[in-house]
């Protein structure tokens, strides 16, 4: 005997989609009318007058948050010297007290896994930190880590390097432009190429697809460093995009190529600003400003977009 | 000095004094706040992080030593989650897009490791600090009126408040007792034996410790501190600290031999224990009994250096421990001379001991708590990393969000570590006056539970401080109040200045306590009869207390020492005492000084003042205005009017008017009212719809209202043009006529015309906005914004999408009502736990579209599509909706009579005087004679004046116009004096027997209307535990029918409407209840058969309706352990 809430069909016609009517409480079918339930459940939070009771009126805690190795969910033991009643404990039971904690405390933090992500966690904090991660971004990279760690790609690696990858994975995942420079600068410890080694070894076993860096989102970021206006920054992206449909972007660095927008772009807005600036702002050489620079020069000037590719 | 000795003084007005007065407000009426925060940007922070360096971290590795210097703040900033950093964001973007108006905080740091410097001086952001709007660090404080509209700001905000994820919060002053000073009272003991008990709350940096010394008449002395819960003999505490010279310190306690003599027994109790090195082990064994004993020394010394007294010093030098032996002998003083009658108990209610804590000792705290966490984590951070290698910079180990979270979050909770809550509260914006007074509001932290009687009375001191009218009715009376016109209050003086100040005590002859005893030492022996104190601490003797105290008096009107310091004296008749304050969270107010009868502001010098070319800076400068402070009044005769100045007085006050707040002071002819009147228009002035700000247009708050056709009050205080109130209107002036209107005014209810009402009387518009955020979920999956396919789970039907435009967004101007949605939005499935890519055809996506909410309507005013810090899109959808005044709202006049409308007259029906002037409102007589506020009707007569002159009526309390002057103009324009005329019915033409007492009143709509209140259910949704109805008007919910109601039904013997309202109505269940245990059976879905949990199949269940709730109690009882049996009968006839 299914009931119709697990199907959410109407027992009259048979139509899939009922419609609750949170004003009359009412669960009904648009089709025929039939009213297939009354008296609905509100789903909405609790909120009961409890003036005198005061405290809050949720029957939960915080969230799950995967940021933490165990969800958030361990208990521990409070350091607080007093019992239930609010006495104070004697001298013997609080040193009792106070091994018990300790020891509840390094038995939840056991085996190599958890201590593991405790350290990792650690790092991606860092990394949120420097880098400005909205909380969603820090959750996927934290996963991706997590993936990586049960994969056994962690091993004979060190936990940084891997959750410096798997950062930087989920900044491109969700199209948030961090650069492995950045990546650098907010955390010397680790180094570009070994975070470079490690995304390229995510990317491989854990089968993650990543959508190509758009340079374009680079731009702003660089032009705020450089203190370029708004109008530049509208003329780069509009550059890039045409330069993208001439496919001139494949295979390039993104941000030297923003670079080398911006700086084109420069000229045309009649900005004065070196290529030694921009490069400084975006953290390139001035070499691959330049050498972007004639490319894309070429290319959007040259009138036959397949020839360059 | 000015002064002109030819002048009579006389000449003085009190229209004159009210042009200083303005003066004195040119600053706003926030300036308190912004002086508080600009103090902790300035200096505060700074010394904060100061009194943190250096930090010392021991490792395997070697010694760390972090060291901070230099604190500097950058202007208000943003960063993008692209990492793009804009410096030039506004309050108005920030209140848009949700974010946090604030600015970084840089901390110059070095790193020196065993002595080796390894890294120095770099500059490192540690974190950030909320801007206060239009404060000198806000970009708005330096644009000019025109600037600040383009950017969307009103010109008349008055700032003082901080944008915290959008939302605009205040920083409530609290008012607490005096930190650092020695307060002594009366405990009642067991049996009924007085105690006395000195106690001495000591504060710095936001740290707070407590010092208590309590005396038993015939007993000894016991001092409680820290974790000394049982008290430890003071004069083994003095010994501890260094002092073991018995004569010593019977000299610093007392001049008096009898008081001298109550420390005996003291003294007997600490026999033994006679060196330093023996108390400190005394109170060692005390602090951490059990441990070795070089242990339990350290302890102590630890104790007595960090614990006691921390705001002498917290250092282990033997100047600082000789300060605090002082301090306590001083202590001990006051409480022996109060237990012999010498002094009079210390009056908690005093105003000079109490003091507002504004945002910089607030903040103090705050930043105190944040940046120890900070520093936690830095050097577990610094001590893993020198296992390995050697940091080369700062900044890695610096995690600015660990201070950003605990800031923001108290910031954003009103939460304050220490367990303080509400110390940020959201900004009033129903009217503009509500939120000047919301920035003036001081909040006392008693419970609100307990009676605190005193604490709750007006006090003596309060006069000129603390408005006397405006405070809520009920628990809160006396403990939330208001900042009167003419109180200021100041700051902490910035530590070179109190150097100076120092400096000059000794050069006017101050012998210092450190010098006294040198001289004690070689045996010169003298006696000095002034005590004198700088806030609180004896910091040395004097031989004349009152010359000093002139000299001090006269050195701060020269300029010498800050304005901001105050001076007491007080004469006992064993000595004298000098006090010097110059710490912060004093109220003071500002009085023209008085010498010899005669006030040192001459007339020119206030042509000058009213020309604008003399600043009110400037006369205090001059030594014209001084601040005073309530310890210093205690010395100063003040006049209150210039005609009643004598050669005794020593100061006169500025206005009598000053003593009221923003919002009793707009009260017109207040002081022709019983009292409680003032109070309750003061509290539903901040009720009344208005104009709340000019960028209205640009606002997103949840609910804001606007009346639309405001208008200045024609009958105004001379307060309403400084506060703005003529631009900000909260009213309108109504022509009210008192007599019965048709029995539909009876009980406070009001008559409204219906023409005035069609014409725009109480007319208003109300605008909610809505909010929607699209997160982004951990799977890369984001809510979208879009007009939501049928099918989606919990689609609400084709009708309630109907106004959505194809980007999910409803279309501007479009009429929306309950239920129908503003913003189309989907929600992708919820994964648990992996990050899984599944295939677009599993994923069922649920609607979480946002509806209007049911019960209420209007138009699609506006919508704003923004990114939050997060860089999720933002969506804000404003609804508007006209209401007209109606039948069931409420009105206000200026005296606390208020009234709901209980009829609206057709124009041609509403009665009229001879000449055709048809009232617009129709109040009862039986309003006035026992609420006595006679101030309204004194405004009606000046209302009427007004009117028909076209000019402004000064109503102002105490100098405004008079009832004579009235009368007489009235009589002049042919009116009656009286102010009464002849009506005529409008319904039958005849002349009223009696004539009617009519006039023009300033009338507020205040915002309880109906609209937002009506409300019935017949059906609807059920509460999930207990499936009964919900409760609540925003979710349908059901009219309580209570216990009270229910007595009536069975008093009444209503059975069958009983068990209508309590069970079928309600939650009505029906569960099988097995015979023969009595227990609730189960449903079994597999064998489609209803079984019992003890017997199974061989139950004998029946079914049996009940209340879901009785079920619910079974259940838990159950879950408990405890078996409920039911007995079950036959119902009879079924």
């Amino acid at each position: 005997m299914k009931s119709w809430r697990a199907e959410g069909i109407c027992p009259e016609c048979g139509n899939q989609n009922l419609v609750t009517d949170p004003k009359t409480g009412e669960v009904s079918c648009p089709e025929c009318g039939y009213v297939v339930m009354e008296r609905d459940v509100d789903r909405g939070p609790e909120w009961r007058k409890l003036e005198d009771e005061e405290g809050d009126r949720s029957r939960v805690g915080a969230p799950l948050s995967i940021m933490y190795r165990d969800h958030g969910l361990s208990t521990v033991i409070e350091r607080v010297d007093e019992d239930a009643t609010g006495r104070k404990l004697t001298k013997e039971a609080r040193e009792k007290m106070l091994r018990l904690k300790k020891l509840d405390q390094t038995s939840q933090v056991n085996s190599s896994e958890t201590r593991n992500l405790q350290q990792a966690a650690n790092v991606l904090e860092i990394y949120v930190d420097k880098l400005h991660f909205p909380q969603s971004v820090a959750e996927m990279a934290m996963t991706i880590y997590r993936k990586a760690l049960k994969a056994g790609l962690v091993r004979g690696r060190s936990i940084k390097s891997i959750m410096a990858a798997s950062a930087y994975a989920a900044c491109r995942l969700s199209g948030m432009p961090r650069d492995l420079r950045e990546f650098e600068r907010a955390y010397p410890l680790v180094k570009r190429k070994t975070i470079a080694q490690g995304y390229r070894l995510l990317l491989k076993y854990l089968n993650i697809r990543v959508p190509i860096a758009d340079p374009a989102i680079y731009v702003s970021k660089i032009a705020s460093r450089a203190n370029l206006d708004q109008r530049t920054v509208q003329e780069a992206v509009r550059l890039l995009q045409e330069a993208t449909r001439r496919g001139a972007t494949i295979g390039k660095d993104p941000v030297g190529i923003a670079a080398a927008a911006l700086y084109m772009a420069c000229q045309e807005t009649t900005q004065n600003i070196t290529q030694k600036d921009v490069a400084r702002a975006a953290g390139v050489t001035e070499v691959t400003v330049r050498n972007r620079f004639k490319g894309l020069k070429e290319i959007l000037e040259g009138e036959q977009p397949q020839s360059t590719v | 000095m000015q002064r002109d000795k030819g002048e009579p003084l006389t000449d003085l007005s009190e229209e004159h004094l009210w042009t200083i007065a303005e003066s004195a407000i040119e600053d706003g009426f926030v300036s308190h706040h912004f002086r508080s925060y600009e103090y902790f940007i300035r200096y505060g922070l700074a010394e904060l992080v100061k009194s943190l360096s250096p930090q010392e971290i021991k490792t395997k590795y070697g010694t760390l030593v972090l060291k901070f210097e230099d604190v500097s703040i950058g202007s208000p900033r943003i960063v993008e989650v692209d990492g793009m950093v804009r410096e030039n964001i506004t309050p108005s973007e920030c209140r848009l897009r949700n974010l946090t108006y604030e600015a970084p905080i840089y901390v110059k740091m070095s790193l020196i490791i065993d002595g080796r410097v390894i890294v120095p001086s770099e500059k490192v952001h540690i974190g950030s600090i909320p801007v206060m709007v239009r404060s000198s660090i806000c970009p708005l404080s330096k644009l000019t009126k025109e600037d600040l509209m383009r950017i969307g700001e009103d010109p008349l905000d008055p700032g003082g408040y901080f944008i915290i994820n959008g939302s605009e919060r205040v920083i409530v002053a609290i008012e607490d007792l005096a930190p650092n000073r020695t307060l002594v009272t009366i405990k009642e003991g067991n049996e009924g034996a007085p105690q006395y008990s000195a106690v001495v709350l000591s504060s710095v940096f936001g740290r707070q410790s407590k010092i208590e010394l309590l005396y038993k008449p015939g007993g000894a002395v016991k001092a409680f501190f820290s974790r000394i819960y049982k008290g430890i003999p003071v004069i083994i505490l003095l010994r501890a600290l260094g002092m073991t010279r018995d004569e010593k310190i019977v000299n610093l306690v007392s001049n008096r031999r009898d008081v001298q003599e109550l420390l005996e027994q003291s003294f007997i109790e600490a026999e033994g224990i006679e060196t330093p090195q023996d108390a400190l082990r005394y109170i060692g064994n005390r602090v951490a009994f059990g441990y070795a004993e070089e242990f339990r020394v350290q302890r102590a010394e630890q104790m007595i250096d960090t614990m006691l007294l921390p705001h002498i010093g917290t250092t282990s030098d033997r100047g600082c421990r000789y300060k605090k032996a002082v301090y306590l002998c001083d202590m001990l003083g006051r409480l022996l001379e109060t237990s012999v009658g010498l002094r009079k108990p210390s009056d908690k209610d005093h105003y000079a001991n109490k003091r507002l804590k504004l945002a910089a000792p607030l903040l103090m705290e705050l930043y105190r708590v944040a940046l120890t966490r900070l520093l936690r984590d830095i050097k577990y951070q610094l001590e893993r990393v020198v296992a390995t290698r050697q940091p080369i910079n700062l900044s890695t180990f610096v995690r600015s969000n660990i201070l950003n979270n605990i800031v923001r979050h108290s910031f954003a909770t009103g939460n304050w570590p220490g367990g303080r809550v509400g110390v940020t509260q959201l900004l009033n914006r129903t009217n503009y006056l509500a939120t000047i007074s919301h920035l003036r509001r001081v909040q006392s932290p008693l419970s609100r539970g307990q009676p605190h009687f005193e604490a709750r009375d007006l006090h003596g001191t309060h006069w000129g401080r603390i408005c006397p009218v405006e405070t809520p009715e009920g628990s809160n009376s006396g403990l939330v109040k208001n900042l009167a016109f003419g109180a200021d209050v100041t700051v902490t003086l910035p530590s070179g200045v109190k150097k100076d100040l120092r400096e000059k005590l000794w050069s006017l002859g101050v012998i210092s306590t450190v010098v006294t005893e040198e001289e004690g030492r070689g045996g010169k022996r003298r006696t000095y009869n002034t005590k004198v104190y700088v806030d609180g601490e004896l910091v040395g003797f004097h031989e004349r207390g009152e010359e000093l105290v002139r000299q001090l008096k006269e050195a701060r009107r020269n300029g010498e020492i800050s304005p901001m310091v105050s001076v007491y004296y007080e004469k006992y008749e064993h000595l004298t005492e000098v006090e010097v304050f110059t710490d912060e969270g004093r109220v003071t107010r500002s009085l023209i000084i008085v010498e010899k009868g005669v006030p040192k502001i001459s007339l020119q010098l206030v042509e000058t003042v009213k020309e604008g070319t003399t600043k009110f800076r400037d006369l205090l400068d001059m030594g014209v205005i001084e601040y005073i402070d309530a310890s210093e009044e205690e010395n100063c005769l003040v006049a209150l009017t210039p005609k009643s100045l004598t050669p005794s007085h020593t100061h006169l006050e500025i206005s009598p008017l000053l003593m009221f707040g923003a919002v009793a002071s707009m009260i017109p002819f207040s002081d022709h009212n019983q009292s409680p009147r003032n109070v309750y228009e003061a509290a539903m002035a901040k009720q009344a719809l208005g104009v709340p700000a000019l960028n209205f247009n640009l606002r997103t708050d949840s609910r804001l209202h606007l009346l639309i056709h405001p208008q200045k009050p024609i009958v105004n205080t001379v307060t309403t043009k400084l506060i703005g109130i003529d631009k900000r209107p909260i009213g309108q002036n109504l022509v009210v006529a008192v007599m019965t209107g048709m029995g539909y005014n009876m009980e406070d209810a009001i008559v409204l015309n219906q023409g005035a009402v069609a014409r725009g009387v109480g007319l208003s518009m109300s605008y909610r906005t809505y909010e929607v955020e699209a997160m982004q979920y951990r799977g890369g999956e984001k809510d979208r914004i879009i007009i939501p396919e049928p099918g989606t789970r919990g689609y609400k039907g084709e009708q309630y999408y109907r106004v959505l435009d194809s980007d999910g967004l409803a279309h501007i101007e479009s009429e929306v009502s309950g239920g129908t949605v503003i913003v189309g939005m989907i929600s992708p499935p919820r994964f648990m736990e992996e990050y899984v890519r599944a295939s677009a055809r599993e994923m069922v996506w649920r609607d979480s579209s946002e509806t209007v909410r049911p019960s209420e309507a209007g138009v699609v005013d506006n919508i704003w599509i923004s990114r939050n810090e997060d860089g999720n899109k933002l969506v804000k959808a404003r609804v508007r909706s006209l209401c007209f005044a109606e039948i069931g709202d409420k009105f206000a006049s200026r005296h606390g009579q208020k009234g709901v409308v209980g009829m609206l007259i057709p124009h041609e029906d509403m009665p009229y005087t001879a000449s055709g002037i048809v009232p617009d409102l129709i109040i009862n007589p039986h309003a006035f004679p026992s609420r006595m506020t006679v101030g309204q009707l004194i405004e009606s007569l000046a209302g009427k004046v007004g009117s028909v002159k076209a000019t402004d009526v000064d109503g102002t309390p105490f100098i405004g116009k008079s009832l004579d002057e009235l009368r007489s103009e009235l009589e002049a324009l042919g009116f009656r004096s009286g102010g009464t005329e002849v009506m005529y019915d409008g319904l039958t033409g005849r002349r009223f027997e009696v004539e009617v007492y009519v006039g023009v009143v300033y009338y507020q709509r205040l915002h309880h209307i109906v609209r937002d209140k009506i409300h019935a259910r017949s059906r609807g949704q059920v509460q999930l535990l207990t499936r009964q109805p919900t409760e609540g008007r925003s979710r349908g919910g059901g009219l309580k029918f209570g216990e009270m109601e229910r007595d009536c039904l069975i008093a009444y013997g209503a059975s069958y409407l009983l068990l209508d309202r309590l069970l079928e109505q309600s939650d009505r269940y029906t569960v099988y209840f097995c015979q023969k245990c009595g227990l609730p059976a189960y449903n079994d879905l597999r064998q489609e058969k209803i079984l019992c949990p003890v017997h199974g199949k061989e139950g004998e269940v029946r079914p049996v309706t009940l209340s879901y709730a009785f079920y619910l109690l079974l259940n838990e009882l159950i879950s408990m352990g405890i078996y409920p049996k039911v007995v079950l009968e036959e119902m009879e006839g079924s």
